[in-house]
């Protein structure tokens, strides 16, 4: 069941990317720092990212070498950060090369300030307060 | 969980070589995958871009429309058949597909999209109502045929680029190629030219001459079947 919901949620993020990503914000990284935080295992994750670049680059770019570097930069960041624990500097910094990558190879820089603002109200408003209660009980 | 991720990683390098040989068949796939959101999306995209749309561009474009009628239908009895030419603004361009605004529910994927000037810019991929989703010349996996001042010549698709077969004992005269293309029959030109393609000659290419397609700078597109 999970399988499916992430396959749904990776449709979702590529075709909204592919059309409003560079007018308003990626919501990619977002979605993948929430996925990092609640899941207990890197499956996910990697299951969700995978699903992404494919359809994403496939149907935006063409999937090359650019593809593969995407991905491999998110897999050195879950395995450099995988002992540490949630922590807004974390979040930001796997949030930011996400989307600094991003929006790097399709020059439109204004969409990772945005992403970044809207991140920031993300973790303090929504997510720090979910995680805590979910450890609390 | 480390042998997750390079299996993942495999995976995906077999899947980008796979995509990689069979062209075709991986896009549509995606394509048909990807419908809804993308029907979705496309009008919030148009809904956002449009706003760009200034007034000078408008007037601009109809201005150009009213200075040189562009295609004329040939005909003996004079008399209205209603038929109308498709056309459209460009909204955004990207480095492979642009999309267009256009106002008719009619059209169908492989239509023509030609400039105003009668350049070829490229042929529609996907319709999502009422804006559509132009494929740029160079990116399909198509084979045209072509004229290059008397020559017939055969032109290639090739990851962005075209790849043109001239005989050997043609001596080209510039670096600038104007390839002619024939229209359909019933649509003519008042200048008598058919639409034809500019673009750089850059290298030889085994027996292909390798050939860079020209970059559109004008707003106004037109749209006919094929």
């Amino acid at each position: 069941m999970k399988f499916i919901i992430y396959l749904l949620l990776a449709l979702f993020t590529a075709s909204f990317d592919r059309w409003l990503g560079e007018t308003l914000c990626f919501i990619f990284p977002i979605f993948a720092v929430y996925t990092i935080e609640f899941e207990k295992t890197n499956l996910f994750p990697l299951y969700f990212t995978f699903l992404y670049t494919i359809l994403y680059f496939s149907s935006r770019f063409e999937l090359n070498f650019i593809s593969i570097i995407f991905f491999s930069i998110f897999l050195l960041l879950i395995l450099l950060l995988q002992d540490f624990k949630m922590n807004y500097f974390k979040d930001i910094f796997i949030f930011s090369i996400l989307s600094f990558y991003l929006s790097l190879i399709t020059k439109s820089f204004s969409s990772s300030i945005i992403g970044l603002i809207i991140m920031t109200i993300a973790y303090f408003v929504n997510m720090r307060l979910m995680i805590n209660e979910r450890e609390k009980s | 969980m480390r042998h997750a991720g390079l299996l993942f990683l495999t995976l995906l390098i077999f899947i980008t070589i796979f995509f990689n040989l069979f062209i075709n068949a991986s896009s549509n796939i995606v394509e048909i995958i990807m419908f809804p959101g993308n029907y979705l999306f496309s009008r919030l995209y148009s809904k956002i871009e449009s706003r760009r749309v200034s007034e000078e561009i408008l007037n601009s474009v109809l201005q150009s429309v009213q200075r040189n009628p562009f295609f004329i239908v040939e005909d003996k009895n004079v008399e209205d058949k209603g038929i109308g030419i498709y056309y459209g603004i460009i909204l955004r361009e990207t480095n492979r597909n642009f999309t267009v605004l256009t106002r008719d529910n009619n059209i169908d994927e492989n239509y023509l999209v030609v400039n105003e000037e009668g350049i070829l810019l490229g042929f529609v991929e996907k319709v999502y109502s009422n804006n559509i989703l132009v494929r740029k010349i160079g990116w399909g996996n198509q084979i045209l045929f072509g004229r290059v001042e008397n020559l017939d010549v055969l032109i290639k698709e090739n990851h962005g680029d075209l790849l043109v077969e001239i005989p050997d004992n043609y001596i080209l005269s510039q670096d600038n190629l104007n390839l002619l293309l024939d229209l359909p029959f019933y649509i003519s030109e008042e200048s008598s030219k058919n639409t034809f393609l500019i673009g750089d000659l850059v290298s030889k290419y085994g027996e292909f001459y390798l050939f860079k397609p020209f970059r559109n700078q004008s707003y106004l597109v037109y749209i006919f079947p094929y």
